[in-house]
Parts: C-alpha cells; sequence; structure tokens
C-alpha cells in the first residue's frame, strides 16, 4: 500500500532583511485571531567557553530581568493577555510571545528592547544563579537517570563542545558566572545580525512590516560573528562504560556518530531511528520488549544538531536480563538491518508517522513559527514545505546504507548503567564510576 | 529615519485590553447516531488532520481495585478477537496514528490523532479495541512487569512521592482521590478484574463522541456504521463518591534519599467542586496566588529569592463536588522550610491586602488572554466543548465564569480568600 503526502499544505512566508542585518520572515494565518513572535539567536551552548559552560542558558534566564527601557518584561506581556517562553540548545536560543494579533506591538516593542540592551544587574544575576541551579538539582542531580546526558556526551564527543549539556558541566560555572562575562557575551551573540525574527498569526505583512523597522531598525549591528569550532575526529574504536548508580533498574544506552542536520543522509538516518525503535510495532520495542522480554521499554532516535549528532538506542533493562545479553540483542537487530533487505511497508510506516507529526506540528501557530525561523537559520526558511518530501525521497537501500556507515562496532559509544543495590551494594556511587570493559 | 529618532520606548505601544474581548466558543455541531450516541463535532476542512475522542463513563470512580479502571483502559488495544497487539499496533503505527489511551476519575477512552485521509482504515480497529478486547494474559504479564518497574522508578522521585502523599492525605488512603498504586496491586490484577470492568462500563450506548478537523463527507456515515449499531445491553452504574477522610495531622515528612539536593514541597486543602459559587472566583484567586508566570509564589519564592526552578499553584477539579487546591514545587533542601513559611505568608497576605487594581487587571488580561489562546485550533475548542459537556455544563456556564473573571474586584477576592485560605486548613507534605 502507497500513501503519499502531496497533501500537506504550504505554509506560506515573506522575507526581508534589515539594514541592521536582522533577518524578518512573515507568516499571515487568517484562521487565528492569536500572534506569535518567535526570536531566534544564533548562539548555543555550543558557543560557550569549556570553563564557563551552561552559560547560553543562564543567559535565556536573564533575558526576562528586564531590559533598558522596561524594568519587568514578564508584566508587560501579561498586562497585553501574552504568555511567553523561551529554549535554549546546544544550537540556537529562541525565544517566543504568543498574545492576541491586536497587541502585537507589544511583543515587538518587548523582543526590541531587550535586544537593544539588557537591564544588566548584580541583583538579577544573583537570582537567576540560584533559579538556575535549582533547574541544575531538580532535573540533572535529584532524579533518578538524571546523569545520563552528562556522560553519553562525554563519551561521544572528545573535542567537539557539543560534549557538555546546556544545563552546563557543572554547578560552580554558573555559580562563578559574573556580571561582566554576562554583558560581554550578550554584545558578541545578542544583536540583530546574529537572529531571525519570525511574526506569525492573524496579522498582515503590511501591517507588521513599518512596526518592526519602527521597533527594530535602529538597534546597531554587532560584529560579525564566526563560529569556529574544533570538528570531532573519526571514532575509531568502540566506548564502552560502565557505572553504578542508586537507581531500581539496569539501563543501556547507545549512542552512534551521524551527520549533521543539513546533511543529505539525515533523512535516511532519522528513518532508520524510527524504523528500529519509534513506536511499538518498531524493531527494537516488537523484539527485545514483547518477543525476548529483555527490556521493559526501548526507542531510538536521532539528535538532529547542527554539527554532526548522534543516533541514540536506549532502554531500561528487566530484571535479571545482563547489560551484556540485552547489548548483543540490539547488535543483532541491527546486523538483520544492515544485511537484509528493508520491506517497503516499513519504510513507508515511518514515512507516514513523520507526515503525521508535521500535520500536526502545522496545525500550530507556535510551531509554525519556532519551525520557520529555525528552518532559516539552518539555511533557508522554504525548507518547511520541503522537509516531507525529502523523507518521501529515501529508499530503503539508502536507510540500509546509512545502518552500515553509522552503526559499526568501532563507533558504539556504549553506557551500563547500573543499578548500585543489585550488582555492588558495597561500593559507594562516586568510586564505582569508571570504566570495566 | 527621523521617525525611528523620535522612539520613545519607555511608553508601551495602547493595547485593547483583552478583558474587553468578547470570548466565545466556536459553535459545535451535534448529530445522533442510530444508538442515540452523540457526535459533538467541529469543521475545520483547512487542517489535513482529524481528532476523534470516544469517551465512556469508565473512570476511576467506577472502579473498586485502585488499578482497574487505568488498566482495563490500557489494555483494550493490547489483542481483539480478530486481532493480535502486534497487528494493531502495526496497523495504527502504519497509517502515522497516534492513540491517547486514558482513564481520568470520572471517564476513560481514547482519543486518536490522524490525518483524516486514513479515518477509514482505522475506524473499524478503534472499534473493536473498545468493543472487543480480550486481554491476553502475556499481555497482563508484560504490563504487570513494565509498570512494577516504572512504578520503583518513580517511588525514587521526590516529586512524585510527594504528589502520591499529598493526595493521600487529603482524601484518604482508600478513596479514589487518594489512593496510589503499590507493587503488590500490580500482582493483584487478572484478566476476570479487566474484562468484567470493561465490560460493565465500556457499554457503548452511554459512550459520546467529539471530533474535529478534515470532516468530510461519509465520516459521520462511517461512525454511524460502526459506533452506532450496538443497542444498549444494560444501564452503566452511576457512581459513588465517599466523602474525603483527611489525615489527623496536618504536617507530613517523609525521607527517600538522605542526600538529597532538593525536597518536594506540596501544600493543599479541598475545596468544593465546580458547582460551588465560589469556585470561579478562586479560579481567579489561585491565578493570583501561583497560576501564572508573575504570580506572587514565583515573584517572592523563585524571582525574589531564588529558592526554586518553579512554584506553581492549581484548583484541579475533582468532580462537581471536589477539587483539589495545591501548591506545588521542587526547592532547595535547605530553604524547604522557608519555601513553606513563604507561602503561608503569601496567603495571609491575600486574607489581610486586596489585590492592588492594578495587579488585578493584569491577572485578568493574562487569564482572559490565555483562556483566548488556549482555544485556538480546532481540537483545542472541540476538548473545551469536551470539558463543558462532560461536566454537565452548557455555554451559559462559561459564559458566566468568564463573566466573573472580567468583573471580579479586589473585595470579592478578598471575601473568598477569608472563606478558603486559611493557612490552618491546608495541608503540608515534604519529601526530601
Amino acid at each position: 500500500m502507497q500513501i503519499h503526502s502531496q497533501s500537506l499544505p504550504m505554509v506560506q512566508f515573506e522575507r526581508f532583511t534589515l539594514s541592521n542585518g536582522l533577518k524578518v520572515l512573515v507568516h499571515e494565518d487568517p484562521h487565528t485571531a492569536y500572534a506569535v513572535v518567535n526570536v531566534l539567536y544564533n548562539v548555543g551552548a555550543r558557543d560557550e567557553d569549556p570553563d564557563k559552560t551552561g552559560f547560553a542558558h543562564l543567559f535565556e534566564h536573564l533575558m526576562f530581568g528586564g531590559s533598558r527601557h522596561i524594568p519587568d518584561y514578564d508584566q508587560e506581556v501579561q498586562i497585553a493577555g501574552g504568555e511567553n517562553n523561551a529554549f535554549t540548545s546546544n544550537d540556537i536560543t529562541d525565544y517566543f510571545i504568543k498574545l492576541p494579533a491586536a497587541n502585537i506591538e507589544t511583543a515587538l516593542w518587548l523582543e526590541s528592547d531587550r535586544m537593544l540592551e539588557l537591564n544588566f544587574s548584580e541583583k538579577s544575576l544573583d537570582v537567576q544563579r540560584k533559579v538556575v541551579c535549582e533547574e541544575f538539582k531538580e532535573h540533572y542531580l535529584n532524579k533518578p537517570y538524571g546523569d545520563v546526558w552528562k556522560i553519553i556526551r562525554e563519551m561521544a564527543y572528545q573535542v567537539h563542545p557539543y560534549r557538555w549539556m546546556t544545563i552546563g558541566r557543572e554547578l560552580s560555572h554558573i555559580e562563578q558566572a559574573r556580571l561582566e562575562d554576562v554583558k560581554a557575551f550578550f554584545y558578541r551573540h545578542y544583536r540583530p545580525n546574529q537572529a531571525i525574527l519570525v511574526v506569525a498569526g492573524g496579522i498582515r505583512y503590511q501591517q507588521v512590516k513599518p512596526l518592526i523597522e519602527k521597533w527594530f531598525g535602529d538597534i546597531p549591528p554587532g560584529e560579525p560573528y564566526h563560529r569556529q569550532l574544533p570538528q570531532e575526529p573519526v571514532q575509531q574504536e568502540k566506548r564502552i562504560l560502565t557505572v553504578y548508580r542508586d537507581v531500581p533498574a539496569d539501563a543501556l544506552y547507545m549512542a552512534f556518530p551521524m551527520c549533521g542536520r543539513t546533511d543529505p543522509a539525515y533523512y535516511a538516518t532519522e528513518l532508520l531511528a524510527q524504523m528500529l525503535g519509534d513506536g511499538e510495532s518498531s524493531r527494537l520495542h516488537q523484539q527485545l520488549v514483547k518477543e525476548k522480554k529483555y527490556f521493559s521499554h526501548i526507542h531510538a532516535y536521532v539528535l538532529g544538531s547542527a554539527d554532526p549528532g548522534l543516533l541514540v538506542i536506549e532502554g531500561k533493562l528487566l530484571p535479571d536480563v545482563s547489560a551484556e545479553l540485552a547489548e548483543n540483542a540490539v547488535w543483532t537487530i541491527i546486523r538483520d538491518v544492515q544485511e537484509t533487505k528493508i520491506p517497503e511497508q516499513e519504510l513507508q510506516k515511518a514515512k507516514n508517522r513523520l507526515e503525521s507529526l508535521f500535520a500536526f506540528e502545522e496545525n500550530s501557530l507556535m510551531d509554525r513559527a519556532i519551525n520557520l525561523a529555525y528552518f532559516e537559520w539552518l539555511g533557508n526558511a522554504q525548507w518547511i514545505n520541503e522537509e516531507m518530501h525529502r523523507f518521501e525521497a529515501v529508499t530503503a537501500d539508502e536507510v540500509q546504507q546509512v545502518a552500515a556507515t553509522v552503526m559499526q562496532q568501532q563507533k558504539a559509544n556504549v553506557l551500563y548503567y547500573l543499578s548500585q543495590s543489585h550488582h555492588k551494594a558495597d561500593v559507594p556511587a562516586s568510586v564505582a564510576n569508571h570504566a570495566v570493559a | 529615519m527621523s521617525e525611528t529618532l523620535a522612539l520613545n520606548r519607555t511608553i508601551r505601544p495602547s493595547i485593547t485590553s483583552p478583558v474587553a474581548f468578547d470570548v466565545r466558543l466556536k459553535p459545535y455541531e451535534c448529530i445522533r447516531l442510530d444508538n442515540r450516541v452523540p457526535v459533538y463535532f467541529l469543521r475545520a476542512d483547512h487542517y489535513e488532520t482529524i481528532y476523534l475522542d470516544i469517551v465512556f463513563p469508565a473512570g476511576e470512580v467506577y472502579a473498586s481495585h485502585v488499578l482497574e479502571a487505568a488498566t482495563t483502559n490500557a489494555l483494550m488495544k493490547s489483542g481483539t478477537s480478530a486481532h493480535s497487539a502486534r497487528e494493531i499496533n502495526e496497523t495504527i503505527e502504519f497509517y502515522g496514528a497516534y492513540l491517547d489511551a486514558y482513564a481520568e476519575s470520572q471517564v476513560a477512552g481514547y482519543g486518536i490523532y490522524m490525518l483524516g485521509k486514513h479515518l477509514p482504515a482505522l475506524l473499524p480497529l478503534l472499534f473493536e479495541i473498545l468493543t472487543d478486547p480480550v486481554f491476553p494474559e502475556e499481555e497482563i504479564h508484560l504490563y504487570q512487569q513494565t509498570k512494577k518497574q516504572q512504578l520503583r522508578i518513580n517511588l525514587k522521585k521526590s516529586d512524585v512521592v510527594a504528589d502520591r502523599l499529598i493526595d493521600e492525605v487529603l482524601f484518604g488512603k482508600t478513596h479514589p482521590y487518594g489512593r496510589a498504586a503499590q507493587e503488590s496491586d500490580y500482582d493483584s490484577l487478572h484478566r476476570d478484574m479487566l474484562k468484567s470492568f470493561h465490560h460493565q462500563h465500556y457499554v457503548l450506548p452511554a459512550a459520546k463522541i467529539f471530533m474535529a478537523g478534515k470532516i468530510e463527507d461519509g465520516v459521520l456515515g462511517l461512525l454511524n456504521q460502526y459506533f452506532g449499531q450496538s443497542a444498549s445491553q444494560h444501564a452503566p452504574a452511576t457512581p459513588t463518591v465517599p466523602p474525603p477522610a483527611p489525615a489527623a495531622t496536618h504536617q507530613l515528612k517523609h525521607t527517600i534519599d538522605e542526600q538529597a539536593l532538593q525536597a518536594a514541597v506540596r501544600i493543599a486543602r479541598v475545596l468544593p467542586g465546580y458547582e460551588h459559587e465560589d469556585f470561579n472566583l478562586l479560579s481567579l484567586l489561585n491565578v493570583v496566588l501561583g497560576g501564572y508566570f508573575g504570580s506572587r509564589l514565583m515573584s517572592n519564592i523563585r524571582e525574589e529569592k531564588g529558592y526554586t526552578y518553579g512554584i506553581h499553584s492549581l484548583i484541579y477539579p475533582n468532580d462537581a463536588h471536589y477539587a483539589s487546591w495545591l501548591v506545588t514545587a521542587e526547592v532547595g533542601r535547605q530553604v524547604a522550610e522557608a519555601t513553606a513559611h513563604e507561602v503561608y505568608h503569601e496567603f495571609r497576605r491575600l486574607i489581610a491586602e486586596p489585590v492592588p487594581q492594578e495587579e488585578l487587571l493584569m491577572v485578568k488580561n493574562y487569564l482572559i488572554g490565555s483562556l483566548l489562546g488556549r482555544l485556538d485550533g480546532p481540537v483545542q475548542q472541540i476538548k473545551k466543548w469536551r470539558s463543558l459537556i462532560l461536566k454537565n455544563q452548557s455555554e451559559q456556564d462559561y459564559v458566566r465564569q468568564i463573566q466573573t473573571f472580567k468583573t471580579a474586584t479586589s473585595d470579592d477576592l478578598l471575601d473568598v480568600a477569608k472563606r478558603w485560605l486559611l493557612p490552618d486548613e491546608f495541608y503540608e507534605v515534604m519529601v526530601f
């Protein structure tokens, strides 16, 4: 059975650039009385100094501490009936406001003022340092399996700055952040020529263009930023690490270096991950959860980062299944996908699942705005309308080819994350944290 | 560029106050299938997607065993007379559909997100899942294993443990709103229990159907062909919810990790449910207290003191008669007591001083704006209708609620705060 996806609607937009270098996209949606203003800054955790990690994310918090002419950012958003938030990844920092379209100018006023100049204060820095430290504790230290990503990143990346998480490598980096570092970071990265502004929703291009020129036009540009990051050398040998932690169940993680987001092989890699481990009918779930009963759950996914990312398989083991046995079972499935022709039906299933995801994302004004900014940042906002066709064009042979290149023993980063109480009752977690294989 | 030079950034652009907006729900259409099952739907043909939700009176309140409702619901998709779990998963995933199987306190059912073009292929399978599940022993066993492991992991999380404990403290260990599953509860699950619960509570004529999106010709006929044909076998039971049996002491401390860096703090009380005359004002007061980013709790405990990444309060409407008012935060271990102290301090301020006009206007604007924002798109709109219809409320009740939000005065809020926000009437749980 073949299902084709020509039916997805196109996302229409207009584009212009201000003289200070700010790229602007306007997307009209006559079906809503809402509007979204999204600002993407070309800065993420990979742009940080290795001794001052967590900065891009800490900075995201500071951006809500008031700007030069507007002491309380959130209060103004709320008066206009809006909601706002932001996120930081290893690649980008993204801010968004959703509010009634009639109040669009409030959002432009707010975003332009904090792009112009932040209200740098010791008080704001001091409080946000504490808040981020609590966030660090809440999500990465106080939760079972909370340090998994710290370990995997440090295994899989030896030189590239993807080796630390956006929250930072350690609490002390955030605790020691100084106001002068904050200022320098702002003037290096938070300039109009490093940003992409998307205005979307129940607005008209003719109406918002003058408002954008009014509020953003006089913000001075910054020095051009040329990213020069050390690129990760090709991994030549398998890395395997065992850690013991106070967790109730053993877990297995396998991470394989893959291409970056704009590489043509990205699409086949995403489909490969889908086929292997997305959903209950996927190969890993069907064979290792349902049939062999080695795992309580297992799934596979890609980190679609701008620089080469990771294809990750992760699962929790059922009691009395050894991590070695479980890992070998995963390798059997990997070999199978490498050596046996992939059925068309299975590939089509992966494409259909992506098509649905796209369709539901396009239902959401917020997702459309964020995606437009993201694709423009990657290279061209028009790609939002071409993505599904690129997935459609992938053949079973291409997926198999990617499986053969990416999922090799000597490119695997394997983490056995074991329950301390099941394995080594007498070894404290801090001592047992070293490689055994 | 003389205009830009004259730009005065200290003057906020003029706004249309959201309070002035006319908040209206897009009217739904409704048909009844041959067996009288109602279908409430919103057409939005510029979308490619359909959301379809089939709701039964099969929620937690009907279950005598803590896991009966949730497990029955979860395992219905794990095999029918005609199809194995594997075949069901394969078909749903092949068509790129996403199932949302849920058991809430009153109702349970299946929501499905799909591309409209796949509805004819998926509807027969959905019908099978809802009307003819067989609950294979092997699938039950697998479910028990997985869930027990998930429970063991969750019991290492202070926030999860605190959520379980506060419900138990408020309602009592055996109350449908207070009970929490233990490992032994998973062991006592068995096939007859699930089959019997399904037979009793997934009765088709008692279902309600909600739908939004690309509803083309023929869709309603297909629904009738599958879901409209089974006649009534028996009337579904009416649940009896016992009164809450709260704990004797108001404070509970629990330790799961001596070295924990953070404590989970919960401060809560039972309120009357959504039929009570104070309910709408309390909902507004809750926003002032801890329901938005600029709330009293966030301003004080996060933005002033930096004790936490986030602190929130919410009113969870259990049913017409009972609701829970809940303050939640994960805070530094050393400042748990100080946090609780500040929370009660904020209660006392709301009891003692009227909310200033400017703050109240901001809260109203935020609330009306976010209510409008949440109605963005047909799926959100039909979900709002679903919520009203399942509560036996009309559009008038919704209009009245919005009207209360728009017209409430500081004195109104002071008045309900004095009745319902007395610190001594709250219960407190801290998990380290």
